[in-house]
Order: C-alpha cells, then sequence, then structure tokens
C-alpha cells in the first residue's frame, strides 16, 4: 500500500469527506492518496492497458463531484469501483464505436498477457495471470475484486451490480477454472 | 482436483490473505488450512494470484488532486458547524423574474386574442349564412344539396355526365366545412354517388362485336 494512503491522523474516510465539504483540501489529497493504487490495481486487473492515471483521475472527478450524492450507505472505496467500472464499461463502448471492435474473447484476453513477460519475472506469474485473463469477464471482475482488493460478495455486488449470492458463484466458478487452466 | 467441502472455510481464504478477519476467526481459519490440503493449495494459489497481480504505473497523486473539483466549486458552504450542500450558484433565468412573467402573460393572451378576432372577420358573411353549395344528383329520384367550397357553387354533376377525367373534375370540390358538418344522409349520398364515378379510366379498349346478319355470311361460305 501506498506509504501515503493513510491520513497523518488516520481520519476514516467520512471524516475525510466532511473535512473536505469544510474547506480541508488537504482531505482531497488524502483521500486520492489513499485510493489512487487500488482503482488502478483494479482497472490493470480489469484489462485496462492504457490511460490509467486518466481514468483514476476521471473517477476522482466524477467521485468528488457528485460527494453530495454519496449517502455513506457503502464505504468509500466501494464507490469508487463502482464509478471507475462504468467508467471502463463508457471508455470500452466508445473505442467499439470508434473502431468497431469485437469484444475482448476470452481467449484473447489470455494472450494479452504476454505483454506481461517483461513486468512479470517468474513463469508460474504468467501462467496465473493467464488464467486468470482466461476467465470470462464477470468471473475476472469478481475474482480479482475479491483477492487482489479483498472486498466482501456485499461489496462486489454493489460494484457489478448484481447480487452477493451470484458473486459468490461466480467466485466458486472462478477458483475453479483457474485451477483447471493450471492443470491442463 | 477436488475441493474442500467446507465452502465456508474456502469464503474465508481471501479475508485471511488481507488480514481481515478477527484473531480469532484466523486462527480458526489458519487451523483448517493447515488439516486440508485441499484449503492449503487454494490459499497458495490465491496467494500467487495476488503476488502476480499486474503492476500499476506510478500515479501522480498531485496531478489528480488538481484535477478534483474544489467544495467551493461544487457549492458546499462553509461554516465551523461542518459542511452542508448549498445550492449551486446558477444565473437566474430570465423567465424567473416576475415582471418578465407578468409580461409574458399579457403578451400570450393579447396575441391569442388578436388571433381569434382576426380569424373571425376573414370569413366570408355570405359564406357564414350560406355555404356554396353543388347538387349531386342522387341517383334518378332526387338531387342533395351539398356545401362545398365557392368554385363550383350551383353546378351539378349527375352520373350519366361524367368527364373523361372525373378525377381532375372532382378536385375542385372541396369542402368548406368539415366532413362533420354534414349529416349522415348526406355523407351516405355522397359516397354512394363517389362509388358511382370511374376515376380511373379502363385502359383496355371494350372488345366490339360487330353484327353479322345470316346474309352477310352467305356469301362468303361460297
Amino acid at each position: 500500500m501506498n506509504p501515503l494512503s493513510r491520513g497523518a491522523a488516520g481520519d476514516t474516510d467520512k471524516v475525510l469527506i466532511e473535512r473536505w465539504k469544510a474547506g480541508d483540501s488537504r482531505a482531497a489529497t488524502e483521500l486520492v492518496s489513499r485510493h489512487a493504487d487500488s482503482l488502478a490495481r483494479f482497472a490493470t486487473s480489469a484489462g485496462e492497458r492504457e490511460e490509467i492515471e486518466e481514468l483514476v483521475q476521471d473517477t476522482f472527478v466524477r467521485a468528488f463531484g457528485s460527494l453530495d450524492a454519496f449517502r455513506g450507505e457503502s464505504s468509500l472505496r466501494t464507490w469508487l469501483f463502482t464509478i471507475e467500472r462504468r467508467l471502463m464499461l463508457d471508455r470500452r463502448r466508445a473505442e467499439r464505436r470508434q473502431h468497431s471492435l469485437v469484444p475482448i474473447e476470452a481467449s484473447e484476453a489470455a494472450t494479452e498477457y504476454n505483454a506481461l513477460d517483461g513486468m512479470v519475472a517468474q513463469e508460474t506469474a504468467i501462467q496465473v495471470r493467464r488464467a486468470v485473463g482466461a476467465l470470462s469477464p464477470m468471473q475476472r471482475e469478481v475474482f480479482t475484486l475479491r483477492v487482489e482488493q479483498g472486498l466482501s460478495y456485499k461489496e462486489i455486488a454493489e460494484i457489478l451490480e448484481t447480487t452477493a449470492g451470484a458473486a459468490r458463484v461466480h467466485y466458486h466458478n472462478a477458483v475453479r477454472a483457474v485451477k483447471e487452466f493450471l492443470n491442463d | 482436483m477436488t475441493e474442500c467441502v467446507s465452502v465456508e472455510m474456502r469464503d474465508a481464504l481471501p479475508d485471511l490473505i488481507h488480514g481481515s478477519l478477527s484473531a480469532a476467526r484466523a486462527a480458526e481459519v489458519d487451523a483448517h488450512v493447515a488439516s486440508c490440503a485441499n484449503c492449503a493449495v487454494e490459499l497458495d494459489l490465491l496467494r500467487s494470484v495476488m503476488a502476480s497481480a499486474p503492476r500499476v504505473p506510478s500515479l501522480d497523486i498531485g496531478r489528480i488532486v488538481a484535477a478534483v473539483p474544489s467544495p467551493a466549486r461544487r457549492g458546499f458552504r462553509l461554516h465551523q458547524g461542518g459542511a452542508r450542500p448549498a445550492q449551486p450558484q446558477r444565473p437566474q433565468a430570465v423567465w424567473s423574474r416576475p415582471l418578465v412573467r407578468v409580461a409574458a402573460t399579457i403578451a400570450v393572451v393579447t396575441a391569442g386574442g388578436l388571433s381569434l378576432l382576426v380569424g373571425r372577420d376573414a370569413l366570408n358573411p355570405e359564406q357564414q349564412a350560406r355555404p356554396a353549395a353543388i347538387t349531386v344528383a342522387a341517383g334518378e329520384q332526387q338531387a342533395v344539396e351539398v356545401p362545398l367550397s365557392p368554385i363550383p357553387a350551383g353546378s351539378s354533376v349527375a352520373p350519366g355526365q361524367q368527364s373523361a377525367r372525373p378525377v381532375a373534375s372532382a378536385a375542385g370540390l372541396s369542402l368548406v366545412g368539415e366532413v362533420q358538418d354534414l349529416s349522415d344522409e348526406h355523407l351516405a349520398t355522397l359516397l354512394s354517388e363517389m362509388d358511382r364515378l370511374n376515376p380511373i379510366p379502363g385502359v383496355e379498349p371494350e372488345t366490339v362485336t360487330p353484327a353479322i346478319s345470316d346474309s352477310d355470311t352467305s356469301g362468303m361460305s361460297q
């Protein structure tokens, strides 16, 4: 985790939001520092390769622009993931319209991780990423949010606009699929 | 590959990795993993996934923060008792001003009244008193007078007097009033007369069979 991700006083997100609304600009810095890396990691795991920082920035701009609509029923992190996911979907739809791109199939997604060869040293890690990349989009999102982000099924359900039960089923199916991919 | 039958324990593995379990729960899961080979394998797999997570580019936090709207721009009123969302400052719309509203109402009412007066005056008084009429012969029994536009006033059309282009001649028969102004009887008569008209002349010439008498054919047989 980024060393700057915790505020000096260890304020909760809710406190930081109130401080920001009261005019404390440092609260915004603390909130961004706290969640930016997670958002970037989620975007990368979801298959985004370009303009990750722009995506994260757009997520925060949209979130801060509508903080009065944030009722605090879910965590700020869950809300940020939800916003970022919608931005990613919008971005993909726009790319598809511009280039008439066919949605990336699972088998093609698996080969995308060839580009990670320089980033991931171990062959095992490459195989794991290929296995994750071979999952269906929904399975991949659930799996990465659960394993890499440590979110609960309830939080995942809020982000993916599904139910906690469905998220749980997708997770276990994803684990089974990754195991089978690695054993083949 | 076999899986542990305890889905509850398998569900807790990601939380164990992230350290989000209570101490007691973490000890319980740890004890299970120590005695369950399948969960131990799955836990290793999840750790591998965590370790192989794609690296994220370094982010410029300052740049992101600079793009974030400030509380003042968002319309949050600053006060010591905490922040409350204030109404966004919008330029007052022209139509929201009371004087403009009154003036607009007067203008609409005046324009509406004038248009009604002008429309009524434009009607021909004679037409109002007695609309132009066309007499349509309804069979041989009677003629029906139907209010129509001034063009063919007083003219009459009988079924036997159809022109070669009845459609063209009928094009001038525009009604002054609405169709609903006609009575049912008039409408029925008008429709029946229209049915008798043949608007599209037949393109095929009628077959002409000359009458030949026996005397004409007697010479041919010879």
